[in-house]
């Protein structure tokens, strides 16, 4: 595979500028609504139509490093490579369970959360923590997908990684500065209606130039890769690259994991989603449809990927093969569309950066400068706040991407070993009164710890195998973090009765509630 | 005919939530992996795509109606907490 430069016509960089103008142009439109209040700035008021968060959650996790992401995988495991997206399933039983949940605390981030959830200075700690880790979090994120947008910039233009990061991220700041959520949510509708149509005019127009279904089916066959088309081609309970406890992990993962809050990285951009919901059921709805519209997409990718496998089999450089889905788009298609097709890759990036710098401004400001530095500033200041914390984020995130080479290595490493051990002390938050901040604060840093460990220590010292799978790491980090933070939790006060019994009554959690229920019934708070 | 519920009975949780919480899970994956084999033009992938279709719509035409008791009750409650907020908190206009 040869590197290669796109000539841009006129026709193309019309396309780019003008979605560049109408993208900043929504800042300015919504400028004024932004302002109002901080729950403008970071929640659009909390009145939207479910519609609205759905695309906004499908268009945030649509970021330029995903097709990189999920093309690396297909590439390699072929449609079994599927599953790796499917823990986004957790979204099906959220919407149902911890999304109502959240919805009814009114806590305008999972930082404020823990803080109702929980009481005492452990609920301080917790809230503390958070909320720094999340503003870490948040540029960790934005240095990612602003370093992803480098490489395709490098794959077109041949601009060295920096200017993509730099140029693109500080444009989509424009709008988000100005209009806050708002603008986010108002430019991720566009962008999410945007990157579907193009993500669909692309991944068929690969499949048809890569021979069409029957010519991909046709080649797959030939070359004895048939297996490639099978979503179930397991390679044993424990060896190979698709094994069969890989895949029960995921699924276990994945679908219980949704009753909990806060065991998956993006629980924290749909928290902020869920509470913009103007109801209950529309933030229900909210996550469920954007999950879906995120599943649909991949299927879409996947089997352009198989297109691009069956011209391009031999890329052994996973650098080369990530890319394949956009250098199919960029090489194939006509003159003209090929600016269309760069603005809606802007459309995928700008979505991402402006929910992960408002996320993060709404954590800096909320959770750190309202709730430690001066609980009494009033909403302009907030709002002022807010935009100095967008712009810290906004130069944290050039330094963050600098740092980063191998996306596809980041992001499983993000995905599987940040939240191991949090898992299940998230569900157990959720579902068991009895679990407190210190219990919980325990996990967080028991899993640290234990995650370098295992990860790098152990095998190191030749204590676990170096090449052990990250669906054992998983279980192993669950396993040392359980012996953690439960005695923590059982030798430490429950939290403040009072205090539980009022979160009871407002959100009425799902599972092991007895003492509290029975309180608050003798309290006349609820009926039995 | 869709059941009704009265607030109390929505608040809490029942079987509706565990179909849900099923039915929505299956009509994610097979959606999408159906999806994938009928693009390569298998016939297998529009079993799949039906099965996701049919747990996507036993999901909602169990949930829904719970969940809206759950939210026409909740929604009610926190209007009026809201627009007290809103009273207090504004600054724009203060001024003016």
């Amino acid at each position: 595979m040869e590197e290669f430069k796109v000539v841009f016509s006129y026709l193309d960089w019309f396309w780019t500028f003008a979605y560049i103008i109408l993208m900043v142009g929504c800042g300015v439109l919504f400028y004024k609504l932004g302002k109002r209040s901080e729950s403008d700035f970071f929640l659009a008021g909390r009145g939207l139509p479910w519609w609205l968060p759905a695309t906004s959650v499908y268009a945030t996790h649509t970021a330029t490093d995903t097709p990189m992401w999920i093309g690396g995988i297909i590439y390699k495991q072929g449609l079994r490579g599927l599953w790796y997206t499917f823990f986004g399933m957790w979204c099906a039983v959220s919407s149902f369970v911890s999304t109502r949940i959240f919805r009814r605390s009114l806590a305008m981030s999972m930082a404020e959360w823990q803080s109702l959830r929980y009481s005492g200075m452990g609920a301080e700690l917790l809230r503390g923590w958070l909320a720094g880790w999340q503003v870490f979090m948040n540029m960790f994120v934005l240095g990612w997908v602003g370093m992803a947008m480098g490489k395709v910039c490098h794959l077109v233009f041949g601009w060295p990684d920096w200017v993509g990061l730099v140029v693109f991220s500080a444009l989509c700041a424009i709008y988000v500065l100005s209009a806050g959520y708002w603008g986010v949510i108002m430019t991720d509708f566009q962008q999410g209606v945007i990157a579907f149509l193009v993500i669909c005019i692309v991944s068929v127009w690969a499949i048809i130039y890569a021979g069409g279904p029957h010519g991909i089916v046709n080649k797959l066959t030939s070359m004895d890769q048939a297996w490639r088309m099978n979503p179930f081609a397991f390679t044993g309970w424990t060896s190979g690259d698709f094994p069969i406890l890989w895949f029960l992990t995921m699924l276990v993962m994945a679908v219980v994991g949704g009753v909990g809050m806060g065991n998956f990285i993006d629980w924290y951009p749909e928290a902020q989603r869920i509470q913009s919901a103007a109801t209950v059921r529309d933030a229900a709805y909210s996550i469920w449809g954007g999950g879906l519209m995120v599943l649909t997409r991949n299927s879409l990718w996947a089997v352009a990927m198989l297109g691009f496998f069956v011209l391009n089999p031999n890329i052994s450089e996973v650098s080369k093969y990530e890319l394949g889905w956009y250098q199919m788009a960029f090489e194939k298609l006509p003159m003209g569309m090929v600016g269309f097709f760069f603005a809606a890759v802007l459309a995928i990036h700008f979505s991402t950066i402006a929910s992960h710098l408002n996320l993060g401004a709404s954590y800096f400001t909320r959770d750190l400068y309202h709730h430690y530095v001066n609980p009494n500033a009033d909403e302009k200041r907030l709002v002022w706040v807010g935009r100095l914390a967008t712009f810290i984020l906004l130069l944290g995130s050039f330094f963050m991407g600098s740092l980063m080479k191998d996306i596809t290595s980041w992001l499983i490493f993000a995905l599987w070993l940040q939240a191991a051990g949090i898992w299940l002390p998230s569900i157990l938050q959720v579902v068991w009164w009895r679990f407190n901040s210190w219990g919980y604060l325990s996990s967080w840093i028991a899993n640290l710890g234990m995650s370098w460990l295992v990860v790098w220590v152990l095998p190191a010292f030749g204590i676990l195998p170096k090449d052990m799978p990250d669906y054992q790491q998983f279980w192993i980090l669950m396993v040392l973090t359980f012996l953690i933070y439960i005695p923590v939790t059982m030798l430490t006060k429950p939290d403040n009765e009072e205090h539980l019994v009022k979160y009871y009554v407002m959100t009425r959690p799902i599972g092991w509630w007895g003492p509290i229920h029975r309180k608050a019934v003798a309290l006349g708070l609820l009926k039995d | 005919m869709a059941k009704k519920y009265t607030p109390e009975q929505a608040e809490k949780w029942g079987w509706e939530e565990l179909v849900a919480s099923i039915g929505a899970p299956a009509g994610y994956i097979f959606i999408s992996i159906g999806l994938a084999l009928v693009l390569l033009l298998k016939p297998i992938g529009w079993v799949y795509l039906i099965i996701g279709i049919v747990s996507t719509l036993v999901m909602y035409f169990v949930m829904d109606p719970k969940l809206r008791a759950v939210s026409d009750e909740y929604e009610r409650r926190q209007a009026e907490f809201l627009k007290h907020v809103e009273s207090i908190s504004k600054w724009e206009g203060k001024d003016e």
